[in-house]
């Protein structure tokens, strides 16, 4: 499952480069080179132990972005469109394998440390990421571009220029989206006052 | 809530964010007015601002790691051999520093600019070290020295420049109430700066007035000059169109367009600089938005006259005349029409300031009417020209539909170049999605009413699918820019996939038809799968599968198509996971081993292929283990261990193997001890240590192997324990415990190892309390309660933090209580 075709950091950069200018074959070349580098990486990272896997989802993306383009020869906005691609999938990467654990859990193997090991943990210290997944998901039901936008900056990192060059809209109104949907998404994690 | 209700709210919410902290509330106040609805949403979502700054905006993001770099730094104390005084300026390419020589080589105070925008590049101090001999002879009164310049320990580029104390050019020009012919002598100077470096081939390509200090005597100094020539040396073509060393505001057109920089570029910001500083204004506004604006403003906004710009009129009749015509000639578009040198631009000054005639001559009216509409043909919004193929399509194609038959394949082949060869053409236009999506649905309109009309032809059928196929992609496929509309996206993917179906299910149906149609399929499930909806997911999975298999039959053996099955029905054994159905997913599972193993022989995998198949055996056997099927799962793990073992073997330096294997040794550990036999378990986790320890060694920097060893280490502790060694398992639990503190100083409040420190203080307690209870040890039950209360302190902190994830939260309880039963068995004295 790994052998996919394996394209030279210059091949990867070039098809990154057409695909900006508008050729679509570009895209369908890099798609399934991209998805199953992540999924080499994630496989990679998701054999280790917990304690380790917070660093996991971002030395993800990093490292498959080093691997597969030359740095040299990309731009800023090369590197946009590349972390557009990969926060979707790195967002259904980390979800399944929470709800993985998820599922663990209810099942009472909570000492199941070996199905840990196997089937990989992403823990993320500050946020339940399937809370956030769904209340992410309802916004995007309510909002579309806001989802989006929320996908690129939270799951890509992309900084507020990149989303909206990536995106196609002014980085005044990336900024406005992402200000108002992190409030948003805060409540809806948060639910209303509880009564326990 | 209703998207409406959503928009109303966001739309107060941005502008109330948007005012000082100290105006929100009479902006609340003024926005909602009587609507006090409205104001108690939007004061309880603002209520969760620092929550959300502390929980969304952090470290813990997935995608933070790529924001690090832009975050600001503190000073560093020395950059090469200077000594940091304290930053002085800001800006877009980095920061500049006043420094010092360290060792005291160079007495005077220096500027050095830290170039954060660029490239780590490890190769300028080899670069910077050739272009020394160019920048020596630049020795100009009107341009700053640059001294030193080299790359940090890091790869961040940095200069040092000769520091100049003065004011900006427009800021002096402002203090001093400078004349129009002051200023003009002023600006002379600068342009004789420029035009020296000119003559040594040396561009500027940044110049603006923030670049222009004006000493206390009144003489010019030109900053940064030389720094684009060393960052582009030995840089290729397509990077040097991509370093962002520009202003745009003072940007030529082809430089915002990416075209190679030459002297002429430097010559039209000079025309720039001249129109601010004569009129106060700039020749135009340009935006901050997207680059397509400012390519749009920069290349296309006739700027007004000179003179119109002007404050009053006495400074208007000033200006008018020569200096009108001398600043748009600078401020030509085309460089060709520019003044050809910076000496030409001076020249034409010193002949106004001496009341000669001026070389420049005025614009024609046919001359602009013509550079007009050169300029719209290329220059029209993706919008409008959208609007216009559609209107065009649409004249078109309703008038080929009325000579109906015959016309028939004109109107298909017009749809099809639509949706597949102009879309693709204008998608790269900046913005121009909602375009694309309005193209292609009216497209797609035809073709409906076509294939309607021909419902027998399958053909026709097909391509309508693949354009549904498209739209979906454009509405909503995450890979691409899209429009976000997930709803609209997952109609037209169904749409698509139900055609393809249909298509596939008719006897003799091609083998392309049915790759479409799984792929249609996958990006459906996917969609799904994104949206949380699994039932669905599953289902579609299913059918992945089957027609995966099908397609195999059609071509046996044949790669791709193995491939095809193992990992479509990895993704349905995966779906089943998620769901807790254990049972299903393991019988996927074992087919999905036995695909991979396929695969690996026919396509004769290498390492990675090998190691695949090993996780193939991992994933199996960790089902197995949920279903205590330990018999199995520990057979399979096994199998993993022999191929990661034979891994190890072929390439004694491949950590990762490594690693693998003493994860496999782990995971055997676990199930042995669930099979009862805790020798072996114990055996297992101390060959797990064993390679741990030796990774550790080879590397101390692996933060993972030392984790890995931690973790180990308290695994040991815990079979000890159910071995009943409880002075073993005293042991190894307080050497676990030193290795999380050590972990956890080195990883510094990091969230999971806090945790695991936690429960290895936990299990110590544990282990005093059975020591206390089998042994009649009642001196160990102060320990006991010493250990619960590091416990429970460690994990009440991350729960203070708002860090323990929810899973975790009644851990905080659990210790709470044990802690108190653990108490009250403390014999009174």
């Amino acid at each position: 499952m790994d052998d996919a075709a394996v394209l030279a950091p210059r091949e990867f950069t070039q098809l990154l480069v057409n695909w900006r200018n508008g050729d679509k074959n570009a895209l369908d070349q890099m798609t399934p080179v991209l998805y199953d580098e992540l999924r080499r990486l994630a496989r990679h990272f998701l054999a280790a132990e917990r304690p380790d896997h917070t660093l996991q989802p971002t030395a993800l993306v990093h490292e498959a972005y080093m691997r597969l383009v030359d740095q040299r020869s990309v731009d800023w906005k090369n590197r946009a469109h590349f972390l557009g691609v990969a926060a979707s999938m790195m967002r259904r990467i980390l979800i399944n394998h929470a709800r993985a654990n998820q599922a663990a859990k209810r099942e009472g193997f909570t000492q199941a440390i070996a199905l840990e090991d196997a089937l990989g943990v992403f823990t993320n210290p500050q946020i339940d990421l399937l809370e956030l997944n769904k209340a992410l998901q309802q916004l995007a039901d309510l909002d579309p571009q806001q989802g989006r936008v929320v996908e690129l900056r939270y799951f890509g990192g992309l900084t507020i220029e990149e989303t909206a060059e990536v995106m196609g809209i002014s980085p005044a109104t990336v900024k406005r989206e992402w200000g108002t949907a992190r409030l948003w998404l805060m409540q809806q994690i948060e639910g209303p006052p509880s009564v326990q | 809530m209703t998207p409406a209700r959503w928009g109303e709210i966001k739309s107060v919410l941005a502008q109330v964010l948007d005012s000082d902290p100290g105006g929100r509330a009479s902006t609340l106040e003024k926005l909602c007015g009587a609507d006090s609805d409205l104001r108690r949403e939007v004061e309880s979502l603002l209520a969760l601002e620092a929550k959300a700054d502390a929980v969304l905006e952090t470290a813990a993001a997935p995608g933070a790691i790529f924001r690090a770099q832009a975050e600001p730094l503190p000073p560093p104390a020395t950059i090469g051999p200077y000594r940091i005084l304290h930053e002085i300026g800001r800006g877009g390419m980095g920061v500049v520093y006043l420094g010092e020589r360290a060792d005291g080589q160079y007495k005077k105070q220096v500027a050095i600019k830290l170039i954060t925008s660029a490239r780590r590049d490890l190769g300028l101090d080899g670069r910077f070290r050739q272009e020394r001999q160019i920048l020596a002879q630049f020795e100009h009164a009107g341009i700053a020295r640059l001294v030193d310049g080299g790359a940090t320990p890091e790869g961040v580029p940095y200069f040092v420049m000769e520091y100049v104390e003065g004011l900006p050019l427009l800021e002096y020009c402002n203090k001093h109430a400078l004349t129009v012919a002051q200023r003009i002598q002023l600006f002379l100077a600068v342009c004789d700066a420029v035009a020296h470096a000119h003559h040594r081939l040396v561009v500027h390509r940044d110049l603006k007035p923030g670049n222009i200090l004006v000493t206390e005597e009144g003489n010019p100094k030109l900053l940064d000059f030389g720094l684009a020539r060393v960052l582009d040396a030995g840089a290729n073509e397509e990077v040097t169109q991509s370093f962002p060393m520009m202003t745009p505001a003072y940007a030529s057109p082809e430089q915002v367009r990416g075209e190679p920089y030459t002297v002429s570029g430097d010559v039209y910001s000079l025309g720039v600089i001249l129109y601010e500083l004569l009129s106060a204004r700039r020749p135009y506004n340009v935006p901050s938005g997207s680059l397509s604006e400012i390519v749009r403003t920069v290349c296309d906004q006739e700027p007004p006259r000179l003179s119109e710009a002007a404050p009053d009129d006495r400074l208007r009749r000033r200006l008018r005349g020569d200096l009108d015509t001398i600043a748009a000639r600078a401020l030509e578009k085309d460089p060709r029409r520019r003044y050809v040198s910076v000496n030409d631009l001076a020249e034409d000054l010193r002949r106004h300031l001496d009341g000669r005639p001026v070389k420049a001559r005025p614009a024609t009216f046919f001359y602009r009417a013509g550079k007009m509409l050169r300029r719209h043909r290329i220059a029209i919004p993706a919008g409008a020209l959208a609007a216009i193929l559609i209107l065009a399509f649409a004249a078109a194609a309703w008038w080929q539909a009325q000579s109906a038959r015959r016309r028939f394949n004109e109107v298909r082949g017009l749809a099809h170049s639509v949706i597949f060869e102009l879309h693709d053409a204008i998608a790269p236009l900046p913005g121009s999605t909602a375009a694309r999506n309005l193209l292609i649905e009216r497209a797609l309109e035809y073709l409906e009413r076509l294939s309607k009309e021909a419902s027998g032809d399958p053909a026709l059928q097909w391509e309508v699918a693949l354009a549904y196929e498209r739209i979906g992609l454009v509405q909503g496929y995450a890979a691409e820019s899209n429009l976000g509309n997930g709803p609209a996206s997952f109609d037209s993917l169904r749409k698509s996939a139900a055609i393809l179906e249909r298509l596939s299910a008719r006897p003799g149906a091609s083998l392309q038809l049915r790759r479409d149609n799984l792929r249609v399929l996958n990006q459906l499930a996917s969609a799904y799968g994104h949206s949380g909806d699994l039932k669905t997911e599953q289902e579609i999975a299913r059918k992945c599968v089957v027609l995966s298999e099908q397609i195999l039959k059609a071509q046996p053996g044949n790669p791709p198509a193995v491939y095809d099955v193992a990992s479509s029905t990895a993704t349905l054994a995966d779906s089943f996971t998620d769901q807790g159905n254990y049972a299903e997913a393991v019988t996927l599972r074992e087919r999905v081993l036995e695909f991979t193993r396929q695969y690996a022989e026919l396509a004769k995998a290498g390492p990675e292929g090998r190691r695949s198949l090993a996780l193939a055996y991992k994933k199996l056997a960790a089902l197995y283990g949920v279903l205590q099927r330990y018999d199995e799962s520990h057979a399979s793990y096994e199998q993993a261990r022999a191929i990661d073992e034979e891994r190890c073997r072929a390439n004694p330096s491949d950590r990762r193997a490594a690693m693998d294997l003493s994860f496999d040794y782990s995971d055997l550990g676990w199930v042995l001890s669930r099979l009862k036999d805790e020798p072996a378990a114990l055996a297992s986790h101390q060959k797990a240590l064993e390679i741990r320890e030796a990774a550790v060694k080879s590397d101390p920097n692996d933060v993972r192997a030392a984790t890995a060893v931690a973790s180990s280490t308290g695994r040991i502790a815990a079979v000890y324990d159910r071995m009943g060694d409880f002075d073993r398992a005293m042991m190894w639990s307080r050497k676990a415990i030193g290795l999380w503190a050590g972990m956890s100083e080195l990883r510094n409040g990091d969230r999971s190892t806090i945790a695991e420190l936690g429960d290895a203080h936990w299990q110590l307690a544990d282990v005093y309390q059975e020591i206390a209870d089998k042994r009649h040890r009642p001196e160990l039950r102060s320990s006991a309660v010493a250990e619960y209360e590091q416990a429970r302190a460690l994990y009440a902190g991350l729960r203070d933090r708002g860090v323990l994830s929810r899973a975790q939260l009644h851990k905080v309880d659990d210790l709470t209580q044990q802690l108190a039963e653990a108490r009250k068995k403390i014999p009174a004295n």
